[in-house]
């Protein structure tokens, strides 16, 4: 539901108008309008910009049928092109996210398999077109991709690395831990 | 904070055993005292006592020459 349905014009009208403010007795202080017989306070005019938000969130619902029709130029027809393979990246991204939303939902079981298929489908083609496209690149484009994706690596490793070296720490200070509770034990000493 | 007293004592205790297994006399007095000033002297004692029973006799020149004789004079002495 949006504004237009929930009101008649001549409200939607009075409500940006501003013209039916409602003030507080007391001290004059702003809380609502007054539109076509219903008060509008703050929290029902927040519930109402929610509900808008979801609307432009259904809008952009996944188009299925782009994806297979780039699944299929991807497979048969000679391939993607950069925008063509980050259109595909992002619509699998979607649909997967999608997909999980969805899963409490009714579907058939044929739907179903058609959607995972596609999806499973959707990213070897992905996987083949990216390929290709590197493939077609110059030595020195096709060198750069490399070092990004070195560097990529490099970063996930050093990560990995900074986690070991933490649980390292870790290990040694609990065995000096004990080394030193096994004398402290026999020399009867507290800290 | 207890947990970073222990762990230096007990990395003051494996830096003396070090210091003693390579015979390094210079580092071994530093780290006796480091150790005597940390858990006093009944602990740092004890613990050369240990140290030294354990590997009188394998050819460490400072336990065999050295700190045998040390731990003897402090059981005369006691008793």
């Amino acid at each position: 539901m949006s504004l237009n349905k929930a009101f008649s014009e001549e409200e939607i009208t009075r409500l940006f108008s501003g013209e039916m403010v409602v003030k507080n007795g007391s001290n004059g202080e702003k809380i609502g309008f007054f539109a076509g017989g219903s008060f509008l306070d703050d929290t029902k005019i927040e519930k109402f910009n929610e509900q808008l938000k979801g609307e432009k969130k259904m809008s952009k619902k996944v188009n299925w049928e782009r994806i297979n029709e780039l699944i299929e130029k991807a497979l048969n027809d000679g391939g993607l092109d950069k925008a063509e393979i980050d259109e595909l990246k992002d619509l699998l991204r979607r649909a997967e996210e999608e997909r999980k939303q969805k899963k409490t939902e009714k579907e058939s079981l044929s739907e179903r398999i058609d959607l995972s298929m596609t999806l499973v489908l959707g990213k070897k083609a992905l996987e083949q077109a990216e390929k290709r496209f590197f493939e077609s690149l110059p030595l020195k484009e096709r060198l750069k991709v490399l070092k990004e994706k070195a560097n990529k690596v490099e970063k996930s490793l050093s990560k990995v690395n900074a986690k070991m070296k933490h649980l390292e720490k870790e290990r040694e200070e609990r065995e000096l831990q004990e080394f030193y509770e096994q004398y402290a034990k026999k020399f009867n000493h507290k800290l | 904070m207890n947990k970073d007293k222990r762990v230096l004592i007990a990395e003051t205790m494996k830096n003396l055993q070090e210091a003693v297994f390579n015979s390094n006399l210079a580092l071994m007095f530093q780290y006796e005292q480091e150790l005597c000033d940390l858990v006093g002297e009944g602990f740092s004692m004890g613990f050369l006592k240990d140290l030294t029973q354990a590997n009188k006799g394998k050819g460490n020149i400072v336990i065999d020459v050295y700190l045998s004789k040390v731990i003897e004079g402090v059981k005369k002495n006691k008793g």
